[in-house]
């Protein structure tokens, strides 16, 4: 095994130098020496050595393996640079397919950018060469295959293909021929108009759909429809582009789209019902009017039948009214469609079709008819002139059977017929008036007659009876016998009457004429009885009549004179009454206008309704006037009256709305519980009801009695109150003034010091008392009275008291017993305590300095021999008050006279003595030291 | 204490006011003086014009005890001097303007 060591091959060797020479040896021939050759090329660590042996193999497949496996860089390079060259230059191993195939699957981009501009071969390949390019996917090798290619075809074919607008506007720039250039031109301007389109597309196609969405608005079905179906082409046309769109746009206009359509679908199935509805009532209404003109004309060819035309139609005529009669039938027919026609047009139109057959009958009746009237009515015209009877109902019945023979009785025949009728009538008429007129005028008569013979008037009676009688025999006979009972009653009072008028006229008319001339003698003023009277007089006279003797007109005439003498002085009272009236409704005028001016007036409501108020009130009071003509101004009066009414009643209605509100005020005071508070406030209401203005009268004192009420209930609150108040300040008073003189006397008897305490309980009561102000000055200058009677009384005591405590002070002081054991604190409790604490002088003069200035201060008299020394000391204190020193204090002068007083002998006398108890006094008694 | 020695111990100012009480009869803080208190107060101020003062004014107690009268020359003179010791503001006659 050893000897394997040392025989081992060359190629195996570890230098790689040995390697290279060793692979020279192989030869790729063999199958063994292929295999080391390809173990040394793939696996040896020399590239070296690699490559020796891939150059000893030169296969282009060892070497497109090698290009893509080596890890060694220049291995790979080299590798790489033999694969290309290859491809560039071409090998026998390779074919063009293969070589393609390998472009296009297996080889890197940066091979192919490097390689296919060379490989010219494969320019001619367009698809290949675009596949290649596209594998690659960069635009700068597309430039460079664009501008480089030898190759034309391929070039247009790049062109072609190129959808980059910048590229192409690159490759123009080095564009060498006009072609190319041309070429790339035109595909730039393609791809322009491409890239417009989407935009062109989505902004048609939006609009379309705006237009549909627009559609919906309208409610025009016709309309809606047809735009509807064009929009719809026009999108169906712009689908077919859709494919140039994004898929996102494209779904979202579809989309857009379909709901669209849905809506606008549902919409015209929502108007399509009103529309079909509205079409037929459109047809319905021509139907009708139709209908209305073809019937319209055939009524007009009618008005010819109801004329005298009728007798003259032309055969041309009559067609045209056959024309008119189908044209309605037919109009008629389409009519029934839509509605069921009126019976009467087709009877007329079904009466019309018959009338031709018997046309000639037709004019002959109608003419012998024409021919008839004219008769009647010439006899007509005759009966009104000799006033002849007439057989109407002859003349009727006669008519109506000439008209029920004919088809059609026109109409001039009828109104013809009319007023021959209305003719007979009103002639009737006349006559039948003419008998009741009289008939009536002959009953008046009658009543007249009957009524003067009531009233005693029997001359007039038998005058109208003379009428009557003529009236009576003028009036036919049948009339005459709708009156001929009360005719012969009243002719048969006339005759009894006549017998009657002599007999009863004679004795009474004497008698008359005697109360006439008792009615001028006598002195009654009361001239409406004195005219009564007259006219009572001449009533009875008249009733009396006259017989028409000489005597009895004597009579008459002598009545007549009289009668009027009586009346005289009436006259003279009713010329004198209608002055006055005249003069009173010169006043109520006077009134009126002024009534009208405040009507027109602009015034305040208050004075205009004072002023109205006023008015009515001189109208009241005016005088009489006779009533008709206070009639007229009463009416005028009231239609002022009422003006002035209207005008002030808002103003009184706003017064009296105020016053129920005040008077509502009031009564809510009535139940309040402060009655003083509800006191001021009812007079502040009062004070607003004075400043409120009239209510209206008949409301006015309603109002007034229920706001008084209301008022007089808190004011006797108020008042009984007041009144509970006052007893019991009486009370309190009377209360004060006992203990007033229950202390008057205790003060006067034994005043003592706790009385003070009563006084001034007293003056806090008087100050609680709510009484007068004089009352309460003089029960105040009562109780001050007291106060001073206590003070006078009390400072008196205390006077006494201390005046004795000075004098036990001095007898102490004087005395060196007593004085050794005093306790003048005890001895003078009153004093001030001040004054037991001194230091004793040590010299007598120092002592008489004090009392001197002691005295000095208290402006006290000093003895006579002091008088220069109390000039120092005065002219000292001067100096000190002078220069602003403070003055000695006078209680330690005091203190210093009492502890040394009694130590020196000179002040033992009484002289020092009364001067030291003056000097006490002075200091100690108030009033004395103030 | 004697007059005398007050009178020593009294300051001008005390004096000053003592005098205008004498003159005014009422204290500075306005209250009038009672007779014995004009008394008093007069002699002091004569007393200490005569002895403190000096005072050689005219129609004052002098040193002598005396009251002092000038004649009109002496106090003319006193005047000029009185004046020739002051500023003097421009004085001009009537012919001078």
């Amino acid at each position: 095994m050893i000897f394997s060591r040392f025989f081992a091959p060359s190629h195996n060797s570890n230098d790689p130098d040995i390697r290279l020479k060793a692979i020279d040896k192989l030869s790729p021939d063999s199958q063994n020496e292929k295999r080391i050759l390809h173990e040394l090329a793939f696996n040896d660590d020399d590239e070296r050595v690699s490559l020796a042996a891939l150059e000893k193999l030169d296969a282009f497949a060892l070497w497109l393996k090698m290009s893509q496996i080596a890890r060694n860089p220049k291995l790979r390079s080299a590798a790489q640079a033999r694969v290309e060259c290859a491809l560039i230059d071409g090998s026998q191993q390779l074919s063009l397919k293969e070589v393609k195939e390998y472009l296009l699957k297996s080889a890197p981009a940066d091979q192919i950018v490097r390689c296919l501009p060379l490989m010219t071969e494969l320019h001619d390949d367009d698809d290949f060469v675009l596949r290649a390019i596209r594998r690659v996917g960069r635009s700068a090798f597309y430039f460079d295959m664009l501008t480089k290619t030898p190759s034309v075809t391929l070039k247009q074919g790049l062109i072609e293909a190129c959808d980059d607008t910048d590229l192409l506007q690159k490759a123009l720039k080095k564009a060498r021929d006009n072609e190319a250039e041309a070429q790339i031109l035109s595909r730039i301007d393609e791809l322009k108009i491409e890239a417009q389109k989407p935009i062109d597309l989505s902004r048609d196609c939006t609009l379309t759909l705006s237009k549909m969405q627009a559609l919906l608005d309208k409610s025009d079905y016709p309309v809606v429809s047809e735009q509807f179906d064009s929009l719809r082409k026009e999108y169906a046309s712009m689908a077919s582009d859709f494919p140039c769109l994004d898929i996102a746009v494209r779904e979202a206009f579809e989309e857009k789209f379909t709901v669209i359509s849905d809506k606008l679908e549902r919409h015209l199935v929502r108007l399509e019902a009103p529309w079909r509805d509205a079409q037929r009532a459109e047809a319905h209404k021509q139907a009708k009017q139709r209908v209305t003109v073809t019937v319209q004309r055939v009524k007009e060819y009618h008005q010819k039948l109801q004329g005298e035309q009728l007798l003259s139609l032309s055969l041309g005529e009559v067609s045209d009214f056959q024309k008119a009669v189908e044209s309605a039938e037919a109009a008629i027919e389409v009519l029934q469609g839509f509605e069921p026609t009126a019976e009467e047009i087709e009877t007329m139109l079904e009466s019309y079709r018959h009338i031709w057959d018997g046309l000639p009958t037709l004019q002959r009746q109608v003419a012998d008819l024409q021919s008839q009237l004219k008769e009647w009515l010439s006899d007509v015209e005759n009966i009104a002139d000799d006033s002849a009877t007439f057989d109407v109902e002859r003349v009727t019945l006669a008519w109506r059977n000439a008209t029920a023979e004919m088809t059609v009785v026109p109409g001039f025949l009828k109104a013809e017929w009319k007023a021959l009728h209305k003719l007979l009538s009103t002639h009737k008429q006349q006559q039948k008036s003419q008998q009741q007129s009289d008939l009536k005028q002959c009953r008046k008569y009658i009543n007249i007659i009957e009524n003067l013979i009531t009233q005693g008037k029997y001359k007039a009676a038998m005058q109208r009876f003379e009428k009557l009688n003529e009236m009576y025999q003028a009036l036919p006979e049948n009339t005459q016998e709708l009156v001929q009972k009360r005719y012969q009653q009243t002719e048969a009072e006339i005759a009894r009457l006549e017998g009657w008028q002599s007999y009863i006229a004679a004795p009474r008319k004497p008698q008359l004429i005697e109360q006439a001339k008792h009615l001028i003698t006598s002195s009654n003023q009361d001239m409406p009885a004195r005219a009564k009277a007259v006219k009572v007089l001449r009533q009875q006279w008249q009733s009396l009549g006259s017989t028409g003797s000489d005597d009895d007109e004597l009579l008459n005439k002598q009545f007549d004179t009289l009668l009027e003498e009586a009346f005289e002085p009436c006259r003279a009272y009713y010329a004198e009454l209608e002055m006055a009236q005249n003069k009173a409704a010169e006043a109520r005028e006077k009134l009126i206008s002024a009534l009208a001016e405040l009507a027109n007036n602009e015034t305040e409501p208050y004075a205009r309704y004072q002023h109205f108020e006023q008015l009515k009130k001189q109208w009241q009071q005016a005088p009489q006037t006779d009533a008709e003509r206070y009639g007229t101004l009463r009416a005028k009066w009231d239609t002022l009256s009422e003006q002035v009414n209207a005008l002030l009643s808002p103003w009184i209605q706003a017064n009296r709305e105020s016053k129920e509100a005040l008077l509502k005020e009031a009564e809510a005071l009535r139940g309040g519980d402060d009655i003083i508070e509800a006191c001021e406030q009812a007079k502040a209401l009062q004070q607003q009801w004075k400043q409120t203005g009239p209510a209206g009268n008949r409301v006015e004192s309603k109002l007034w009695f229920a706001f008084k009420a209301a008022n007089d209930v808190i004011f006797s609150k108020a008042k009984s109150q007041q009144q509970q108040a006052r007893s019991l300040q009486r009370t309190e008073l009377q209360n004060w003034q006992q203990s007033l003189e229950k202390l008057k006397a205790e003060v006067e008897s034994a005043p003592v010091v706790e009385q003070q305490q009563v006084v001034d309980s007293l003056n806090d009561a008087l100050l609680a008392l709510s009484v007068h102000p004089k009352d309460r000055k003089s029960l105040s200058l009562q109780l001050n009275k007291v106060q001073l009677t206590l003070s006078d009384a009390l400072a008196s005591q205390q006077h006494d008291a201390l005046i004795g405590q000075i004098e036990d002070v001095i007898s102490t002081l004087f005395e060196p017993k007593k004085r050794a054991e005093a306790d003048f604190g005890s001895v003078a409790p009153d004093l001030p305590q001040m004054w037991w604490k001194g230091v004793a002088l040590d010299s007598i003069a120092a002592v008489q300095h004090d009392l001197l200035m002691l005295e000095v201060l208290a402006q006290l008299p000093s003895p006579g021999d002091a008088e220069s020394a109390r000039s120092t000391v005065h002219l000292q204190l001067m100096q000190r008050k002078l220069s602003g020193e403070s003055l000695p204090d006078v209680d330690a002068i005091i203190a210093g006279v009492i502890a040394s007083a009694g130590d020196f002998e000179a002040l033992h006398g009484d002289e020092a003595k009364q001067r030291l108890h003056e000097i006490l006094c002075y200091y100690a008694l108030p009033e004395v030291g103030e | 204490m004697n007059v005398e020695q007050i009178l020593a111990a009294m300051t001008p100012e005390v004096f000053e006011r003592l005098s205008q009480a004498v003159e005014t009869g009422k204290w500075p803080d306005g209250n009038p003086l009672s007779e014995e208190q004009k008394e008093n107060c007069l002699q002091a101020v004569l007393l200490y014009q005569a002895r403190v003062a000096r005072s050689n004014e005219h129609m004052t107690v002098g040193e002598s005890g005396e009251i002092v009268h000038k004649s009109k020359s002496e106090l003319r003179q006193e005047l000029r001097e009185s004046q020739s010791n002051e500023q003097s503001i421009a004085r001009f006659k009537q012919d001078d303007i």
